[in-house]
C-alpha cells in the first residue's frame, strides 16, 4: 500500500468515475439496431399498443382478460370489464399468463420416448413426422381414451365427439374436483348446473371449507361480490368460516370456528336444530322441509350439547353461529375443501343446504340462485369425472384391458392421483400414449410422443364459466400474439386427425377457428353474423338472459344419512389429520412451472418456493421441533418431506400442508422443488358421489434432523417489539429514566 | 450550447473512450471528466460515418434509381413517431423474384426462410429525452430530405446534419414551430 498516495488515488477515482459514466451514459447495444419484423403483425405499428379480449384459459380460472400488446408481442393482462363473470378483475394466476406465454422451458417442436416411460429421454421430431406416428397409431387402434383437464366450449365438444368417433370416451381431469358440490347441488336444490351466489346482496355467509376468496370455483368472481357483500350496502355482510385449517377466506371471516374434520354436516345440522327450537327462522320456511328430511327428532339429535363434543365447537359456539346467521338474512351457507372432501362429504354439503332452505335463502336474492340451463350441447360447460370413476379405469387398464391410445391435454393426472391408485403403472399398460402440452408434466414425461401446444394467447377457442353469472355465457379466445413456438392448439390437432382418419365421422370444421365460428353462429343468433362475430371477438365473448329454472323445494336426502367421517388407519399410529390446501397462485399444481407464481407468498404464511407444514404451537412443541425443521410426514400410503411452520392459526393435531411442489418433469423452476403431498394420500372416496377424500388421511411426523430456513417474507416471530419497552431512555443526572 | 458544439471536434463513443482514459490519469481528476462531459455534449452533434449493415441495403438503387418513395418501404412516418422499417416480408414481395442471384439478396432470403429479423444498424438517433415524433413533420410538408438528406444519391446512409438541439431549434425557428420545451421533451 505504500506506494498508493492519497493523491494517486483521488486521481485514480476520478478516472474511475469518469469511465464509468461514459459507459453509463453510452446507449445499450439494443439501442444502435432497429430490428425488422419478418412478417409485419397485423394491425401493428411499432411502439404503439394494441389491446386484445380474449379468455384466460391456462389457469382453469376461465377469466376474460383484455392482453396488451406492443410490437407484436403479449405486455400485460387485465381484466375484461365487460365480461359478466370478472367484471375486469383478475386473479394472479391470469395475471401470470405473459410469464408463462414466453417461458423459456415451452415445448417448441414434437419429442418422441426414447428411454423406459418416465426416464425423460426423448429426441426432437419434426412436426410431420409426429404427426405421422400419431395417425400411425390412431389408425391401428380400437379404442382410444382422450383426458383432459376441466375443458369446456367447442374444445370440450370435439375432445368428446372425436372420443366417441373412435371408440373412447373422453375423461375430465380436476385435481382437487367439484363433483362433490355438484352432487351436492343436484341432490340439495334439484339444478343440473351450479348455482350462483349472490354474494354482493347478501348480509351473512356461513362457509363450511369453501375458500371462496382464494380457490374455490370461481374465485375472481367471488371477489367481485365480496366487495359489495363488506362494504356495497348499508349492512356489512357478516362472514362465518367453519373449517379444520384456515384457509384466507377464513383469515378474512368475522368469526373462523374450528371444526374436527369431517364434522362440517353435525354442525350444520346443530346450526339447524337452533334455528328451529329458538324459532330463529319462520316455521314456514322450514317446517316442511324438515319434515322431508326426517322431522324435528331427527334433528334434535343434533341439539348442541349433544355433538359439541364430536365437533370441537362449543355449545355456546353453536348457538352464537346460529343467531347471528339466522338473524342476518338474506344469507346463505355453502360448503366445499375439506368439508366436501371426507368420506361423509356429500352429506356435509347436503347439511349445509338444508340450513339454506331453512332460512328461506333458496332462490332468493341475496341466497343461492338458480343459472340458466343450456340452451344446446353446443358449447357444454365442464363434465368433470370423479375420482372413483379414473381410479377404476385405471385398475381395468392395470388388469389388462386397456384402450390402445390415450391422448393426454391440460391433464396431469400422474402427478395428482394418490400413488396407492397406481395411476402411472395403468397409464404405463396404454400401449401409446401421447400428451399434448406447452410444458412438460409428470403424464407428458410418461408419454410416448409429446406435441407442443399452443398457448392460450396462441389460440382459438372458447371457454363457458361453471358457476355461470345467471346469465348464458361464453368467454372466446382468439390469438392475441403469433405463436412463439411450432405448436399446434389441441383442437386443431385432433381435427387434423380426425378428418385424416374418419372423414366420414368428421365435422364440417377443419380448424379450431372456424369450429369456434360456427358455434358462436349458432349460440348467439339473429342479425348478420359477420358484425356480430367483431362484436363477440371485441366483446370477449358473448352472453344473453336465457331461461332459469326453479330449484327444488327439499333436498332430495335424509338427515338420518349423516355418516360418521371415516379416515385412512387408525388414530394411534398416525395421529393426526393431513388437510392438503391449493394455494392462491399455484393452485392445484398446473402452474408451478411459473416462477412470478412460484414467488408470491401464500397469504397465510407468505412462504413461497417450498412445500411446508403448518403446524399448532402445541404439537410443534410436543414433537419438539422448530420453524424450519424438516420434518418426513407418513401416512400408510408414502410420506414426504416438509418444513414446519408454527402458527396458532393452525389447530392442534391439524397438518396443512400446500399443494403443487414436487415434480421432476417441467422446466427449471418446477423441477426438484419442494415435496408432492397428494401422492401420499389415501385413495378413499366420498361416499354417494365418488370423488376424492382427500381430507381423508391422517399422518404422522418424524423430525429429520435437517434445518432449512423457511423463504418467508413475513416479520420473523418476535422481531416485533410486541411488549412494551424503554424506547427513549434519558437520564436526568439523578438516576431517573425519562420515557 | 449549441454553439459550444459547434466547435467540437467530432469524435466516435469509441474515441472519446480513448480520449477520456488518456486525459484522465495525468490530468487532476476534474479535467478527466471534463473532457468527457464535453464528449457528450458533442455527440449529440457529430455526424457519424455510415454504419455496417448486416445486409448492404443500397437506398441509391431503390429511392434513386427506381424512384421508390420513401413512404413505400417506412409506412409509418406519416402516422406514428417512427418511421418504421420494413418487414422481411415487405422486401420479399420484389425479392423473391428480382435478383434473387445476388449475395446480399441470399441473405435476405435466409433471413425469410429461418424466419429470423434481420438487425439493421440505426443510422439516427436521438437521445432517449428527446420525444420526436415523425408524423407531425411529414404532415407539415417537411421533406424527409431536409433532415436526412439526398439519400437517394447515398449507397450507404450516413448522418448528414447534426440533429442537436440546436439544429432542432434553428429549423423550427424558421418554420415558426414551437419552441416550448415540451414539445420535445416529455
Amino acid at each position: 500500500m505504500s506506494g498508493l498516495g492519497r493523491r494517486r488515488f483521488l486521481v485514480g477515482s476520478a478516472a474511475l468515475a469518469g469511465g464509468a459514466t461514459v459507459v453509463a451514459c453510452a446507449a445499450p447495444e439494443r439501442e444502435s439496431q432497429v430490428q425488422s419484423f419478418v412478417l409485419q403483425p397485423e394491425l401493428s405499428l411499432p411502439g404503439q399498443e394494441l389491446w386484445f379480449a380474449t379468455t384466460c384459459a391456462h389457469s382453469s380460472c376461465g377469466n376474460s382478460v383484455v392482453v396488451r400488446t406492443i410490437d407484436g408481442r403479449a405486455k400485460k393482462v387485465e381484466g375484461n370489464p365487460a365480461f359478466p363473470t370478472n367484471q375486469g378483475k383478475l386473479n394472479v394466476r391470469s395475471q401470470a399468463g405473459v410469464q408463462s406465454l414466453y417461458h423459456p422451458d415451452r415445448l417448441t417442436v414434437p419429442r418422441r420416448r426414447r428411454g423406459l416411460r418416465g426416464a425423460n429421454e426423448f429426441e426432437d421430431l419434426e412436426w410431420p413426422a409426429g404427426l405421422d406416428l400419431l395417425t400411425e397409431k390412431m389408425s391401428e387402434a380400437r379404442s382410444v381414451v382422450v383426458i383432459t383437464g376441466p375443458i369446456s366450449g367447442t374444445r370440450a365438444r370435439i375432445a368428446r365427439d372425436f372420443a366417441t368417433a373412435f371408440g373412447g370416451e373422453h375423461v375430465v381431469y380436476e385435481t382437487l374436483e367439484s363433483t362433490v358440490w355438484r352432487k351436492t347441488v343436484q341432490d340439495g336444490l334439484g339444478a343440473s348446473r351450479l348455482p350462483y351466489l349472490d354474494i354482493a346482496n347478501a348480509h351473512s355467509i356461513l362457509s363450511f371449507g369453501a375458500d371462496f376468496l382464494s380457490t374455490w370455483l370461481s374465485p375472481t368472481q367471488y371477489g367481485v361480490g365480496y366487495g359489495e357483500f363488506r362494504q356495497g350496502h348499508g349492512e356489512r355482510g357478516r362472514l362465518i368460516q367453519v373449517e379444520p385449517r384456515m384457509s384466507l377466506t377464513g383469515a378474512n371471516a368475522d368469526s373462523w370456528v374450528y371444526v374436527h374434520p369431517g364434522q362440517e354436516g353435525a354442525l350444520a345440522l346443530s346450526i339447524a336444530q337452533v334455528i328451529a327450537a329458538e324459532g330463529l327462522a319462520p316455521p314456514d320456511n322450514w317446517f316442511n322441509v324438515v319434515s322431508e328430511v326426517g322431522g324435528l327428532d331427527a334433528l334434535n339429535a343434533y341439539a348442541p350439547d349433544r355433538v359439541s363434543q364430536r365437533t370441537g365447537v362449543p355449545v355456546e359456539r353453536i348457538q352464537e353461529i346460529a343467531r347471528e346467521f339466522a338473524s342476518h338474512q338474506p344469507g346463505f351457507a355453502i360448503a366445499g375443501g375439506p368439508a366436501l372432501a371426507s368420506t361423509n362429504g356429500l352429506d356435509n354439503g347436503l347439511a349445509a343446504m338444508l340450513l339454506n332452505h331453512m332460512v328461506g335463502s333458496v332462490g332468493q336474492p341475496g341466497g343461492l340462485l338458480p343459472n340458466p340451463t343450456l340452451r344446446s350441447t353446443v358449447t357444454p360447460p365442464t363434465e368433470p369425472t370423479s375420482f372413483a370413476d379414473l381410479a377404476g379405469r385405471g385398475n381395468t387398464w392395470l388388469e389388462g384391458e386397456p384402450p390402445d391410445v390415450a391422448i393426454v391435454f391440460e391433464a396431469d393426472p400422474v402427478y395428482g392421483m394418490p400413488e396407492a391408485t397406481r395411476f402411472a403403472d395403468a397409464l404405463g399398460k396404454i400401449p401409446f400414449v401421447v400428451g399434448i402440452g406447452t410444458i412438460m408434466s409428470e403424464t407428458l414425461g410418461h408419454s410416448d410422443l409429446v406435441l407442443p401446444s399452443t398457448h392460450p394467447f396462441e389460440e382459438w377457442g372458447d371457454y363457458v364459466p361453471d358457476p355461470a353469472p345467471r346469465q348464458h355465457v361464453v368467454g372466446l379466445q382468439q390469438p392475441v400474439v403469433r405463436p412463439t413456438t411450432s405448436g399446434r392448439s389441441f383442437g386443431d390437432i385432433l381435427l387434423t386427425l380426425w378428418h385424416d382418419l374418419r372423414p366420414n365421422l368428421a365435422p364440417p370444421w377443419e380448424t379450431m377457428r372456424d369450429a369456434v365460428r360456427a358455434n358462436a353462429a349458432e349460440v348467439f343468433r339473429g342479425g348478420d353474423f359477420e358484425d356480430r362475430w367483431v362484436e363477440l371477438l371485441k366483446n370477449g365473448g358473448g352472453w344473453n338472459d336465457d331461461w332459469a329454472p326453479q330449484f327444488s323445494a327439499a333436498p332430495d336426502w335424509h338427515i338420518n344419512l349423516l355418516a360418521e367421517p371415516a379416515f385412512s388407519d387408525n388414530g394411534i399410529e398416525f395421529p393426526l389429520h393431513l388437510i392438503p390446501f391449493e394455494g392462491v397462485a399455484l393452485g392445484g399444481g398446473d402452474e408451478t412451472a411459473n416462477p412470478w407464481l412460484q414467488a408470491t407468498p401464500d397469504p397465510i404464511s407468505t412462504a413461497t418456493w417450498t412445500t411446508w407444514v403448518e403446524m399448532n404451537p402445541s404439537t410443534a412443541a410436543a414433537l419438539n421441533l422448530s420453524r424450519g425443521d424438516v420434518v418426513r410426514i407418513e401416512t400408510a400410503h408414502g410420506e414426504f418431506e416438509a418444513g414446519v411452520y408454527i402458527s396458532p392459526a393452525a389447530a392442534p393435531g391439524v397438518l396443512g400442508v400446500p399443494i403443487g411442489q414436487g415434480h421432476t418433469f417441467g422446466g427449471r423452476w418446477r423441477e426438484d422443488r419442494g415435496s408432492n403431498v397428494l401422492a401420499s394420500l389415501a385413495p378413499l372416496t366420498v361416499a354417494g358421489s365418488g370423488g376424492l377424500a382427500w381430507a381423508a388421511t391422517r399422518a404422522r411426523v418424524r423430525p429429520t434432523g435437517d434445518y432449512r430456513q423457511l423463504p418467508t417474507i413475513e416479520v420473523l416471530p418476535n422481531a416485533r417489539n410486541d411488549v412494551e419497552e424503554v424506547i427513549v431512555q434519558v437520564t436526568n443526572g439523578n438516576g431517573d429514566h425519562h420515557k | 450550447m449549441q454553439y459550444l458544439t459547434a466547435l467540437l471536434p467530432r469524435v466516435t463513443l469509441k474515441q472519446a473512450l480513448i480520449l477520456g482514459g488518456a486525459t484522465a490519469p495525468p490530468l487532476v481528476g476534474g479535467a478527466g471528466v471534463l473532457a468527457i462531459l464535453l464528449y457528450l455534449m458533442a455527440a449529440g452533434g457529430t455526424a457519424t460515418p455510415a454504419p455496417e449493415q448486416p445486409i448492404a441495403f443500397d437506398h441509391s438503387v431503390h429511392a434513386g434509381d427506381a424512384a421508390i418513395p420513401c413512404e413505400f418501404c417506412h409506412r409509418g412516418v406519416g402516422s406514428q413517431a417512427a418511421a418504421t422499417v420494413p418487414s422481411v416480408e415487405q422486401c420479399m414481395f420484389c425479392h423473391s423474384v428480382v435478383k434473387t442471384d445476388s449475395p446480399q439478396i441470399q441473405l435476405l432470403q435466409a433471413h425469410w426462410d429461418t424466419n429470423t429479423p434481420v438487425n439493421w444498424a440505426r443510422v439516427h438517433r436521438v437521445p432517449d429525452h428527446v420525444r420526436f415524433v415523425h408524423a407531425p413533420h411529414i404532415q407539415a410538408g417537411v421533406a424527409c430530405e431536409t433532415c436526412h438528406g439526398d439519400v437517394a444519391s447515398m449507397e450507404e446512409v450516413k448522418q448528414v446534419r447534426s440533429l442537436a438541439m440546436g439544429d432542432c431549434q434553428g429549423c423550427h425557428r424558421e418554420n415558426s414551430a414551437s419552441l416550448d420545451c415540451a414539445t420535445c421533451h416529455k
